[in-house]
């Protein structure tokens, strides 16, 4: 993992240089740096290093790239909650290529990438939002005339760590689902030799990928991820866990309609397809848009979009136990009572047959 | 049950009394019983919940009763399942479970040749046939394994960090994602209804068809094998063995 000291640059470019010559307070700075450590679920300790490491340390150079995806996660990345998070965030790292937003275009662009990869090799962080794709060489995606694959493993290369941002990066998504005519791979299976921390969601929750670049900034290194590769601060939970409708799944009231009482109520949306039961997500916690709300709170049930292949565990508005199993093709209910059916039709032609065939042998045994 | 009442006294000068199930062996068997059924219910209900109460959520906790009911049985479950995996080590000679053996396959190959009528008399038990060890395998050992590691792996979801979730943390990545976990629990749950009617159906007919006291041999542990067929090695009877049949 690089070593943010290595780097020699003017102290004017540490983040906090450059908050205060924008007119930042310290002690806007300093409520930016608690809400950072909040986010990240650190302890108040944590908060002097955060600013410690936000006066002393450079930015850090970013390289954000657009693959096989529709922005989205871009779109909800701009989106940070706190008004003051909203400001800084994309400032507190030197943003030096993202094509939806830099100001540059065409050779320009891609010379200020080549230029950060060169200047800050094995230094940078590099940021993949969308997947790339092995099929038919990787054409299905291509940009400045290079492959989605190949412009991944070459920013990979001199990257100290690489965020998977958004589910066309830790999943293939919607691209990804059946058939994948495309062969959309997630980042992992590209990026084998750098350190890849997963972000999913379609899109991801902002706080996410701004405290996942603080935790890195501050402690230069990834954060603690979960058993599935993200970071533990904010997928460690389902989103069923914490949800504000879970009273009412504890005490069994489901809406069974969209338009019923149950509904009207805010009862839980299990049975109306909700996949907050087997979703990790911090939906439930951080909210949405500053804390508005998220889909279960607004009355819809989450379609799990942060989980592998969730655009294939579909319908989404079909309840959990009623999809059809992924391996087989079948509502795992109906085939055990299949199964039971066929098996009790068999008893009974095998008791059936005992009777027939052993009866005629005891007569035998009479009889002799 | 049938004309053998005429010589019911012959019949029992004939049979010697065995004991077969140790008290251990039926103790694991009723519990495994009931908590396979409680746990076959209460994750049905999980899956499908089909009661609505009425009024407010702090005046209902029906779907939460049900979890916790759930989990307690698991537990039992699983206890009980460590139990008799200590006991194969333990108890008598019946209570083994021994896949490995030469004699088990070919056992197996006879015990199918009965059971579709293609011989007339089975191999002599008075334990499990062949067939029905691989049976206790497949569907109480496997398919039990599989439950416990899915059905813990959610459940440690619930406390991410702690003795669970470090021991079963690792199965939800290895299925890609907690939705397969939850529908491969669902879909083996049914493996156990459909035991279960095998299992009822076998266990009836051997004791009808011998007369052996198999179904009543589960509550006082007696079989009763044929004086001279000899699975019990001891072909000198005692007198009091031959005096007393229930």
């Amino acid at each position: 993992m690089g070593k943010q000291g290595g780097v020699k640059l003017p102290s004017s470019d540490s983040f906090y240089r450059w908050a205060r010559s924008k007119g930042v307070t310290r002690r806007d700075f300093l409520k930016f740096c608690t809400l950072a450590a909040a986010m990240l679920g650190l302890d108040a300790a944590a908060v002097p290093k955060i600013v410690q490491a936000l006066e002393t340390k450079p930015r850090m150079p970013v390289i954000y790239l657009n693959l096989q995806e529709c922005t989205c996660c871009g779109e909800s990345f701009l989106r940070s909650a706190h008004p003051l998070v909203a400001d800084l965030i994309l400032n507190m790292i030197s943003l030096d290529y993202m094509e939806p937003l830099m100001a540059a275009a065409g050779e320009q662009a891609e010379a200020a990438k080549a230029k950060t990869m060169k200047d800050y090799n094995g230094k940078y962080l590099l940021v993949v939002e969308g997947s790339p794709t092995l099929g038919d060489g990787g054409i299905y995606c291509t940009i400045g005339g290079k492959t989605a694959t190949s412009i991944l493993e070459e920013a990979a290369a001199g990257a100290a760590a690489v965020i998977a941002y958004g589910s066309c990066a830790t999943n293939a998504c919607v691209q990804g689902a059946y058939p994948n005519p495309t062969q959309a791979v997630p980042v992992r299976r590209v990026v084998t030799t750098k350190p890849v921390i997963d972000v999913p969601g379609c899109p991801p929750i902002a706080e996410v990928i701004t405290g996942t670049i603080v935790h890195y900034l501050t402690f230069d290194k990834i954060p603690e991820l979960t058993n599935q590769g993200r970071p533990r601060a904010f997928y460690e939970h389902r989103v069923h866990d914490g949800c504000n409708r879970r009273a009412f799944f504890d005490a069994g009231q489901f809406v069974e309609s969209f338009d019923d009482e149950g509904a009207k109520q805010g009862w839980c949306l299990y049975k109306m397809g909700c996949k907050g039961p087997t979703t990790y997500n911090a939906c439930a916690v951080t909210q949405w848009n500053d804390g508005v709300s998220y889909p279960i709170k607004s009355g819809h049930p989450c379609i799990g979009c942060s989980e592998n292949n969730f655009f294939d565990n579909t319908p989404f508005y079909t309840h959990l136990a009623d999809i059809p199993n992924g391996a087989i093709g079948f509502n795992p209910d109906k085939v055990g009572v299949g199964a039971l059916g066929v098996a009790g039709v068999g008893v009974l032609a095998h008791a059936a047959a005992t009777g027939a065939i052993k009866g005629r042998e005891k007569e035998e045994k009479k009889g002799s | 049950m049938n004309d053998s009442s005429v010589s019911r006294s012959e019949h029992q000068a004939l049979r010697k009394q065995v004991y077969v199930w140790q008290f251990p062996v039926r103790l694991f068997h009723w519990i495994n019983a009931l908590a396979i059924t409680i746990l076959f219910l209460t994750g049905i209900y999980i899956g499908n919940p089909i009661l609505t109460p009425r009024g407010e959520a702090y005046q209902n906790f029906i779907m939460g009763q049900i979890r916790a009911w759930h989990g307690i049985f698991a537990f039992i479950f699983i206890a009980n399942l460590l139990f008799r995996l200590y006991w194969f080590w333990a108890g008598n000679e019946y209570s083994k479970l021994r896949l490995w053996r030469k004699e088990f396959w070919g056992d197996l190959v006879a015990t199918f040749k009965y059971y579709t009528f293609m011989t007339r008399e089975h191999t002599l038990h008075l334990g499990h046939n062949a067939l029905a060890q691989l049976m206790y395998f497949l569907f109480i050992w496997l398919a039990g394994a599989l439950m416990i590691l899915t059905g813990l792996a959610m459940r440690s979801g619930e406390d991410p960090g702690g003795v669970l979730y470090s021991i079963f943390g690792w199965v939800i990545p290895g299925f890609r994602g907690e939705y397969q976990v939850r529908n491969l629990h669902h879909l083996f749950a049914w493996s156990y209804p459909l035991f279960l009617l095998g299992h009822l159906y076998m266990v009836f007919r051997q004791d009808i068809l011998d007369d052996d006291g198999t179904v009543s041999s589960m509550i006082n542990g007696y079989k009763f094998e044929l004086v001279g067929s000899g699975e019990s090695d001891n072909s000198s009877l005692p007198e009091d063995m031959l005096s007393t049949a229930k």
